[in-house]
């Protein structure tokens, strides 16, 4: 089932379509990468599915249910929906002069918690700040107070977390904590994730599912295991026939995938040797012009596609 | 709503600028009381008297004057009783005088509410509720009961705390008012503070911003633009009689009107009764609907403004 599906969902600020008929499907389970750079439309599309934000245009789907259509709403149901979300959209809405307790305990009481002090204790203990409870919220570090925003997220017991950049501010055993409080959130309590973050080699650890955003749009949504395949180092060819070429090596290494770039190069990435394609290129009896094999790491990759999505984008514009 | 009534009410109790308002309250209630009386006590008497015959300035016939005097209150300083000059018209005056007229009250609570309100927006708990369209309407719903609470706790405050510590300096009141004027009375100020209050937690929701809020509920709520206005309508009324019922159109023309007492709210003749402009023409009417009618225009305009406006407006 789709926890989230937008369709052409649309945001203008003064006349600037800060999102533009962006399509996201994110399904149940999934812990959702959301990758894009900073002014993309990454927080913006969050607040749109939290209701903090009204689209322009477009639709919002939520646990299979439209909530938000162009603007019309059935107020009841999207207000049902919305208490399945929890979210941490940029800084944690901490209250700084409550203590954690009390901070948890307002919002357990803003949604109607049956048991709210055994939940609040439940929370605290959850997101690790079971020993500074009575501390108030001015006085955390960054990552504390990044804690316990999660903390504000999760005691609602969602049913989807809408985490932007969750590692902000984390030192290094901040940023593991977190990241396994996450993963055990999603194994053992099946909760779906939407989280954007910078620190792409900690969502790499952890996504199951991506989602690409440039200039408002989605560039392309896929599962962890075609960005690694995709990702991983590739091998770039060039031959007097490319289009032969290609259909050869399609067929000697049908588990790689092969891109044809422009200018005749040949991308080969996925399962395969460089030995193995070298002798095939060989047996073709094909003059090589280019044979390089191309290191690039998960960064690279999501910058690659980010700005070949801007691309399309200013190509669309022109 | 409740649920949101409950979150809010926890978390003003734990606010530690809540009771600090709570206390000033307290505190300003009990040091006007005694301001007061040092004022009617017998050794202020004297000391006015005393600085009056030592003026440097005096004519010798003033001097002899103003000493013969001072003789005379000496010796009747005796024979005065502590309390004769501890006699207050009522209770109603009494609190209009402590903290309505001067605007004190309208002050404390409407810079209370305006810093409680942008809370909400400055630290981005709001991100954390339900802003749905239902849950915005519940929100703000929501917020213009706390502030009516708010106004109400602070009121009641000021109250107790003045009759208490005016009674403890030994003041008594020459009119006993009813206890339904008196309720009526306390109805009508309650009503004039949320007033304020709604119109501060209309800039609130529309600036976001808890500088310009403050700012507004200072320059507002102390009166100073109603004083303004109420000027203003007197000199515009010269030109264009129909802008002398005005003044009566402000939250402090109906402030002034209950500095009169609660038994000036029902006056049908004399000096208290009303003439205002009305669409359908000029009425004399009592001061109490007048107040009544003006106030409720305030708090509808605020909640039009509320949910017609400021709901709309994205949370974040």
């Amino acid at each position: 089932m789709h926890i989230i599906q937008t369709r052409g969902l649309t945001r203008v600020y003064g006349g600037r379509r800060v999102v533009d008929g962006f399509d996201m499907n994110v399904c149940e389970g999934d812990i959702y990468g959301f990758v894009g750079k900073n002014g993309a439309g990454k927080s913006t599309v969050m607040k749109m599915i939290d209701g903090l934000v009204e689209p322009t245009s477009g639709s919002i789907s939520l646990f299979g249910a439209t909530s938000v259509d162009g603007g019309a709403e059935a107020p009841e149901e999207g207000a049902r929906q919305l208490r399945r979300i929890g979210v941490l959209i940029e800084a944690p809405g901490l209250l700084p002069n409550l203590s954690a307790k009390d901070n948890l305990m307002a919002k357990a009481l803003a949604l109607g918690l049956v048991d709210a002090k055994v939940r609040v204790r439940e929370t605290l203990r959850m997101v690790g700040l079971d020993s500074v409870g009575k501390k108030r919220a001015k006085k955390f570090s960054q990552g504390m107070k990044q804690r316990l925003g999660l903390g504000l997220a999760l005691i609602g017991s969602p049913d989807l977390l809408l985490l932007d950049e969750p590692f902000n501010g984390l030192d290094p055993e901040g940023t593991r904590d977190m990241r396994t409080l996450l993963e055990r959130l999603n194994a053992n309590f099946g909760i779906t994730m939407v989280i954007s973050s910078h620190v792409l080699d900690q969502l790499d650890r952890i996504a199951t599912r991506y989602g690409v955003i440039a200039h408002g749009r989605m560039v392309r949504e896929m599962t962890a295991d075609e960005v690694q395949a995709e990702c991983g180092d590739s091998l770039l060819v060039r031959t007097a026939d490319p289009a032969r070429s290609l259909a050869q090596l399609e067929r000697a290494f049908p588990q790689a995938a092969f891109t044809a770039l422009p200018g005749g190069a040949i991308q080969i990435r996925g399962a395969f040797e460089t030995g193995a394609v070298a002798d095939a290129l060989h047996g073709f009896d094909e003059p090589l012009l280019e044979f390089t094999e191309v290191k690039r790491d998960l960064e690279d990759y999501f910058v690659e596609l980010m700005e070949g999505g801007a691309h399309d984008v200013e190509s669309a514009q022109i | 709503m409740l649920n949101l009534l409950k979150s809010d009410l926890y978390r003003i109790v734990r606010r530690a600028d809540f009771w600090v308002f709570s206390a000033l309250c307290a505190l300003m209630m009990v040091a006007v009381a005694g301001m007061m009386a040092y004022f009617a006590s017998p050794e202020f008497s004297m000391m006015v008297h005393e600085n009056l015959a030592n003026q440097a300035d005096l004519t010798v016939e003033e001097r002899v004057e103003a000493q013969a005097e001072l003789d005379e209150a000496r010796q009747d300083m005796a024979e005065v009783e502590l309390l004769n000059g501890k006699e207050m018209h009522s209770v109603t005056t009494m609190w209009a005088n402590t903290y309505l007229n001067g605007g004190f009250l309208g002050i404390v609570t409407a810079i209370f509410v305006a810093l409680f309100l942008a809370r909400d927006f400055k630290s981005g708990f709001i991100k954390n509720l339900n802003m749905s369209r239902a849950g915005r309407v519940r929100y703000y719903a929501e917020k213009l009961v706390i502030v009516a609470l708010l106004d109400a706790f602070f009121l009641a405050l000021c109250s107790v705390f003045s009759v208490a510590a005016f009674a403890s300096f030994g003041f008594t009141f020459q009119v006993a008012e009813s206890a339904g004027a008196v309720a009526l009375w306390l109805f009508l100020a309650w009503l004039a503070m949320f007033a304020y209050s709604c119109l501060v937690a209309c800039v609130v929701w529309l600036s976001r911003s808890e500088a310009v809020s403050i700012a507004f509920a200072v320059i507002v709520c102390s009166c100073v633009v109603g004083a303004f206005l109420v000027q203003l309508s007197l000199l515009l009324a010269n030109a264009f009689p129909v802008f002398e019922s005005l003044q009566y159109w402000t939250i402090v023309g109906g402030i002034s009107m209950l500095t009169q007492g609660a038994d000036a709210l029902f006056a049908q003749e004399g000096a208290a009764v009303i003439a205002a402009h009305y669409p359908w023409g000029e009425a004399l009417i009592a001061p109490w609907w007048q107040i009544l009618l003006a106030d409720a225009l305030y708090v509808i305009i605020a909640c039009v403004l509320a949910f017609a406006v400021c709901r709309k407006r994205n949370v974040a």
